[in-house]
């Protein structure tokens, strides 16, 4: 076939140069990888006479992190916070998207703007005043707090991929939802919001990722031994690691908290990078 | 039946209008009002706040630490920034054309974005920058390149450097999976033709793919600079002082006045409430600029395909 020929010589023509250096930069990050969970393994003089796994596997690296530094505490911080916020981000963000994709209102443009600016606003623009709201509350030290908090930072995000997610779904469905007598909101609920599903999924492995992974808003609301999310107990134990010398078990902790998020991406990996375009190439 | 849509409305958008008030509106313009005042700590009764003017910006750019935090900032935006852009443009490039084992090399060059970045900071610290058993360390023994062996590269004097590096590192698969599948969007048939008339392929690149890879490029330059100007996790988790000015960035100063800076060892800057709030205003005029700026430059001739 003339045609596959030109393809050949044209757009997917190999870049050997290319190849080689992305292979050694994929080495790189493979044998850093590999290195840290031997590391984990051994001990900490192993380490540093430069022979890992040399005395056999040693886990009680491991036992020592998950038992002494609560490390299971802090997984399980993070698993609450993270998943009840992805949750409730969702029947709050929507509704909302789905009334302002598919209905015309007065605001409803002024709602977008907003949401697609709020986008922009850092959190250091918002720390100070909410730190502040929340202690006069006197619900500094409530766990809950961080929970409304991540649900709040996320709808602007999820508020703007919904938005464009439900403005695909074809109108008839809703029309014919509600010629059956359904009324406008169990139109959405019984018809349209099952249906959505892949659009949810997607936006919710974001979600999931980005609050897992936050920082700043835990440094603030959670940097005490029983409310801290796993970044920051990891900070914490790597601070204390280095002064107790313990390297082996320093890197197990790290291995503890990549991990959970690795075999995600193991499984989820195309699902993942295919989201990361829907949300950067639309806008 | 007309009632009853307006209900629906009302009850599905006017939580997300509410949370737009109190959460993102309300403490907005209470951090433009409190950088007008003076203030000791955090718990200070607002009645005892003393009007300032303009003073916490006149201090603010009297600073050194401020003015140093900027220039951080500026280096990651620009320098870090045209690494990341032209290193994920080229793995881009090279993914483009499918070949044995692709999937797995964008799928590894991606995945430090799904890293919780202070494990990150842990594996290039502790191990890749580390002096004794450290990768680098290792490697450049191992190839006899001494004086790059014994670079120490967590010092004061190497951090900000090395805390670059490792940060861009990772900010490279994001970007080359954006470029990726804007490139993959683009039409077949214009190389084939392009290939017909006998052009070269870099050629190609400079003439079919990049005029075409414009509004992706203008989008991925808004959100490399929004990381930038609110670059905040590396500066204090990279650096075993998280304040010092070598690796300080805005977010952090302000961070540190507002709430105090002493987390593992560090010296304790004295808390100015009012002052941090006018280094958060001014981080914020600088995204809006930013963000002004490139769509700007960005909205002339666009190619339509």
């Amino acid at each position: 076939m003339a045609k596959n020929r030109f393809i050949k010589t044209s757009r997917t023509s190999t870049n050997k140069l290319g190849i080689c250096i992305m292979t050694l930069w994929c080495v790189f990050t493979v044998f850093t990888l590999v290195w840290i969970v031997s590391a984990s393994l051994s001990t900490t003089s192993e380490i540093f006479d430069n022979k890992i796994l040399s005395s056999g596997l040693h886990f009680e690296n491991y036992v020592l992190v998950l038992e002494k530094y609560n490390i299971l505490k802090y997984f399980f911080n993070s698993l609450l916070y993270t998943a009840s916020s992805c949750f409730a981000v969702i029947f709050l963000a929507a509704p909302a998207s789905y009334a302002i994709a598919t209905y015309e209102f007065r605001g409803r443009r002024l709602v977008q703007t907003a949401y697609a600016s709020a986008m922009g606003i850092p959190s250091v623009m918002l720390m100070v005043p909410v730190y502040m709201m929340v202690g006069r509350m006197g619900l500094s030290k409530n766990l809950l707090v961080l929970v409304v908090i991540y649900t709040f930072t996320m709808v602007p995000f999820t508020m703007f991929f919904l938005i464009s997610f439900f403005s695909t779904i074809p109108k008839d469905i809703q029309e014919s939802a509600l010629v059956e007598g359904c009324t406008h909101s169990r139109a959405f609920w019984k018809v349209i919001f099952p249906l959505a599903q892949p659009g949810i999924v997607t936006v919710t492995i974001f979600n999931f990722i980005g609050t897992w992974n936050e920082y700043t808003w835990a440094l603030i609301f959670a940097n005490s031994s029983d409310r801290r999310t796993l970044a920051l107990g990891l900070q914490a134990i790597v601070d204390g690691m280095r002064y107790s010398g313990n390297w082996a078990a320093l890197f197990a902790a790290v291995v503890l908290v990549f991990l959970p998020t690795l075999i995600m991406f193991i499984f989820l990996s195309e699902k993942i990078m295919g989201g990361v375009t829907a949300g950067a190439v639309k806008g | 039946m007309k009632k009853q849509e307006r209900n629906m409305l009302l009850k599905f958008v006017l939580p997300v209008v509410a949370v737009f008030l109190i959460f993102f509106v309300y403490p907005s313009l209470r951090t433009i009002y409190m950088s007008f005042y003076k203030m000791g700590s955090l718990s200070m009764d607002p009645a005892e706040w003393e009007f300032a003017g303009f003073s916490n910006y006149v201090d603010m750019f009297k600073n050194p630490l401020f003015v140093k935090s900027w220039v951080n900032v500026l280096k990651i935006a620009v320098i870090g920034g045209a690494a990341v852009f032209i290193i994920a443009l080229f793995f881009a490039v090279t993914l483009s054309a499918k070949f044995k084992g692709s999937k797995v090399m964008r799928a590894i060059v991606y995945l430090p974005n799904i890293i919780t970045p202070v494990a990150m900071v842990t594996m290039w610290n502790q191990y890749i920058y580390n002096n004794e058993y450290g990768l680098f360390h290792e490697l450049f023994s191992f190839l006899h390149l001494d004086a790059l062996a014994d670079i120490p590269w967590t010092s004061s004097e190497w951090a900000f450097r090395s805390m670059m590096v490792a940060f861009c590192f990772g900010s490279v698969g994001y970007y080359m999976i954006i470029y990726l599948s804007a490139m993959e969007k683009i039409p077949a048939d214009y190389y084939d033709y392009a290939a017909l008339e006998g052009a070269s392929k870099f050629y190609m690149f400079r003439r079919i793919t990049m005029p075409l890879l414009r509004d992706t490029t203008r989008t991925a330059v808004t959100f490399w600079m929004m990381g930038a100007i609110n670059f905040f996790l590396w500066s204090r988790v990279f650096n075993v002082n998280p304040l010092a000015p070598e690796t300080m960035v805005p977010a952090n100063l302000m961070f540190n006045m507002v709430f105090g800076g002493s987390t593992s060892g560090g010296s304790v800057t004295k808390m100015n409430v009012g002052g941090g709030c006018a280094v958060g205003v001014f981080l914020c005029v600088a995204v809006v600029v930013v963000f002004s700026i490139i769509n700007f430059l960005g909205n002339k001739d666009r190619y339509e395909y």
